[in-house]
């Protein structure tokens, strides 16, 4: 598997983007800074200039004013008016902020006009003429007139020291206004210049910082990024990373890659001690399935001759035990129907050896008997433990089972004056189970129990006790003693005095019920006490709970069958 | 006269068989034995008995395919056949019961049944 190195956002875009935003913000804010100082210094300089511009036209004003108005007095004085109306007219024309003068008495008549070229009345329209008339020094005003800002200097006029008239003199302040705007325009000029400046350096400076990073971060990441291939070809395990790794730095990274190396060296050592143990544990694991599968080969093959030869044996056996009990039949049937009517029994020989020969023949029938049982309960105990048993697992009802094994069971009781009791419990939970197999277990203890009880009774009882349905079969007999009480459910243990009282039957019965039982999730158990009964139990699972809500849903169903049967 | 054929590998089973039956023909039943499962069908088809006590393994034919043959080949559904199995096995039954088996004893078997079951079966007299 090979895996791509795709960083989303690696150190590099961290450390551009942080770097670029900081430079710009920086920027910007010096830039601001600068413009506002900028601006402020210009602004306060513009107002100097302003001032320094009116207090010049001021000074000019009033000193041109004040000398031309005692020459004016003077000219007044003595009627030559020619000489100072041609110094004035030249004044006007010399000085380009001296737009105009106007002399007038009070009786408003211009008698110096710069403006129009033909003398006329001029009447005092202003209040301020009338104001400066009797004012010794100068008045000034400022007014706009189409569109010119004008500064006036209106100076009173006295003949032989009454009032005559108002000298005026219009200054234009439009160099003053022009002023202020070519200032304005530098101010913006000025603002607009730095800014260009600011964009310029930090462009400058972005440029530098990008290529800073760059080299930094290529520092940085390249190493790391080898580093980290090194380690998923690690993780595919690929040690040879480690020795293409170089180190030429002694810083963090540095250090990282020295302890990669060290860590994929230690990983090493162990994945070679990990493989030698895996592959020396490979090859025991192989040896010991390899034996065990043949010991496993050899088993199931025995298992499969077992039985194998054990249907087969019992199957060979049971032809010539045909034989030897139906001849034995045959034998008893001559003996008793034709040979022995024209038998002459007076005889003492001929009576013991008739009567011989009765009692042989009954024990060649019992014992063929014997053997057939046997030769049943052989296939029988073999098939159950090789699985071959095809068990029937179906609900099945305790009472069902007792009373069919019960009268199964009755033929044989009838002989023996043995009371055979039924104790049910009303309402026993289903079971499930193979009925049939069921039913042997039952007759089987049922026959036990008839075996060795000469007289009193045989109780069936069966209880739900904790969701366990508890089967017992009670009888009045010989009863066990404790010690053998575990010993006769293995197979062919039976107990008793083997020499006078070995008791007929095959030693299996026990162990087939055991089987069965425990195929059915039970348990089975004898209490007993030697000379007072016995009690054999098996306990088998209720059939599940959930089995138990289904029956109660079902209920009228059930009673409905229940009054049927 | 009911016909009643034997068949069996084993002589002693034949004899044992023979003589157990021995007192039927004081009734009139006429007794037949037979070895081989080939020779059974052919005996079957020509003397029609009314019962067959078949055993399974055979020479030959096998039992189950005597009856099948008999049953269902030959049609000859009314000829009884009894089954002498040595296994008693469930599959046996099965097989039994698809190649119309009527019913069958498991060896060892008592003398004194077999005769009880045949006087059912052809509701003899005796
Ligand atoms: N109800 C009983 N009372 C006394 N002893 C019993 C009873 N049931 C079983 N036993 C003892 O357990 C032995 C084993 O029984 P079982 O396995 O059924 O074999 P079998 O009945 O063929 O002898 C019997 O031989 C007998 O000694
Ligand atoms: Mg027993």
């Amino acid at each position: 598997m090979k895996k791509h190195i795709h960083i989303k956002r690696g150190i590099r875009w961290k450390l551009l983007s942080t770097l670029i935003g900081l430079i710009v913000g920086l920027l910007i804010i010096i830039t601001v800074i600068q413009i506002l100082v900028q601006k402020k210094f210009l602004e306060r300089d513009l107002d100097n200039r302003i001032t320094s511009i009116r207090t010049n036209i001021h000074t000019r004003g009033k000193t041109l004013s004040n000398y031309l108005a005692r020459l004016t007095e003077n000219a007044i004085e003595s009627f030559k008016l020619t000489h100072i109306t041609r110094m004035i007219k030249q004044l006007v024309a010399d000085d380009e902020d001296l737009k105009y003068i106007i002399l007038s008495d009070y009786s408003s008549r211009a008698y110096i006009h710069t403006l129009k070229p033909e003398l006329e009345q001029e009447i005092l329209s202003s209040d301020e003429d009338w104001f400066a008339v009797n004012q010794s020094n100068a008045i000034i005003h400022e007014f706009e007139r189409d569109g010119i800002s004008f500064l006036e200097f209106v100076v009173p006029i006295n003949k032989s020291a009454n009032p005559w008239g108002v000298l005026r003199l219009g200054y234009s302040l439009n160099m003053l206004n022009k002023e202020i705007a070519d200032s304005r325009e530098e101010i913006m000029f000025e603002t607009r210049h730095i800014v260009v400046w600011s964009i310029v350096i930090s462009t400058i400076f972005i440029w530098i910082a990008v290529a800073t990073i760059f080299m930094i971060s290529t520092r940085i990441s390249s190493p790391l990024v080898n580093l980290t291939k090194s380690v998923w070809k690690l993780s595919d395990g690929d040690f040879s990373a480690m020795d293409t790794i170089k180190i030429k730095s002694s810083d963090e990274i540095g250090m990282l890659g020295n302890a990669f190396i060290e860590m994929s060296r230690n990983l090493r050592e162990s994945h070679r001690k990990l493989e030698k143990y895996s592959r020396i544990l490979e090859e025991k694991v192989e040896d010991r399935t390899l034996r065990l599968k043949v010991a496993n080969t050899a088993l199931k093959e025995k298992d499969n001759m077992k039985t194998e030869f054990l249907s087969t044996v019992s199957h060979e056996l049971r032809t010539p035990l045909a034989l030897v009990m139906g001849f034995a039949k045959i034998i008893k049937k001559r003996l008793d129907d034709v040979i022995l009517p024209h038998t002459n029994i007076n005889e003492n020989k001929v009576r013991n050896a008739t009567q011989q020969v009765k009692d042989n023949i009954n024990i060649i029938m019992l014992e063929g008997k014997r053997l057939a049982d046997l030769v049943n309960d052989l296939l029988d105990i073999s098939k159950i433990e090789a699985g071959e048993v095809e068990w029937k697992m179906e609900p099945i009802q305790v009472s069902d089972i007792i009373d069919r094994a019960a009268i199964i069971s009755s033929n044989y009781l009838q002989e023996k004056k043995i009371d055979l009791i039924k104790d049910l419990e009303d309402d026993l939970p289903s079971i499930i189970g193979d009925s049939d197999r069921m039913i042997q277990v039952v007759i089987n203890l049922i026959s036990n129990a008839m075996k060795f009880t000469k007289k009193g009774s045989i109780t069936l009882r069966a209880r739900n006790l904790n969701n366990e349905i508890v089967i017992s079969i009670i009888d009045t007999g010989i009863g066990i003693a404790v010690q053998n009480q575990k010993k006769i459910f293995e197979k062919f243990k039976q107990v008793g005095d083997t020499i006078t009282d070995k008791p007929q039957g095959t030693g299996l019965g026990l162990s087939i019920c055991k089987q069965i039982v425990e195929h059915h999730g039970g348990r089975i158990w004898v209490e007993s006490e030697w000379g007072k009964g016995s009690t054999f139990s098996f306990a088998l699972p209720c059939n599940g709970a959930s089995n138990d809500i289904i029956e109660k849903n079902e209920e009228p169903i059930v009673t409905e069958t229940g009054v049927e049967s | 006269m009911p016909k009643i054929l034997i068949v069996d590998d084993e002589p002693g089973m034949r004899l044992l068989l023979e003589q157990s039956l021995e007192e039927l023909e004081e009734g009139g039943v006429e007794l037949f034995t037979s070895s081989n499962g080939d020779e059974a069908v052919e005996f079957i088809r020509n003397e029609r008995p009314s019962l067959v006590l078949l055993d399974v393994m055979l020479p030959g034919k096998n039992g189950f395919e005597v009856c099948d043959e008999v049953k269902n080949k030959l049609g000859m559904k009314n000829v009884y056949v009894l089954m002498l199995t040595a296994k008693g096995q469930d599959f046996d039954k099965q097989r039994g019961l698809n190649v119309g088996v009527d019913s069958y004893m498991t060896k060892p078997f008592d003398p004194d049944d077999v005769v009880k079951k045949i006087v059912d079966v052809l509701r003899l007299e005796i």
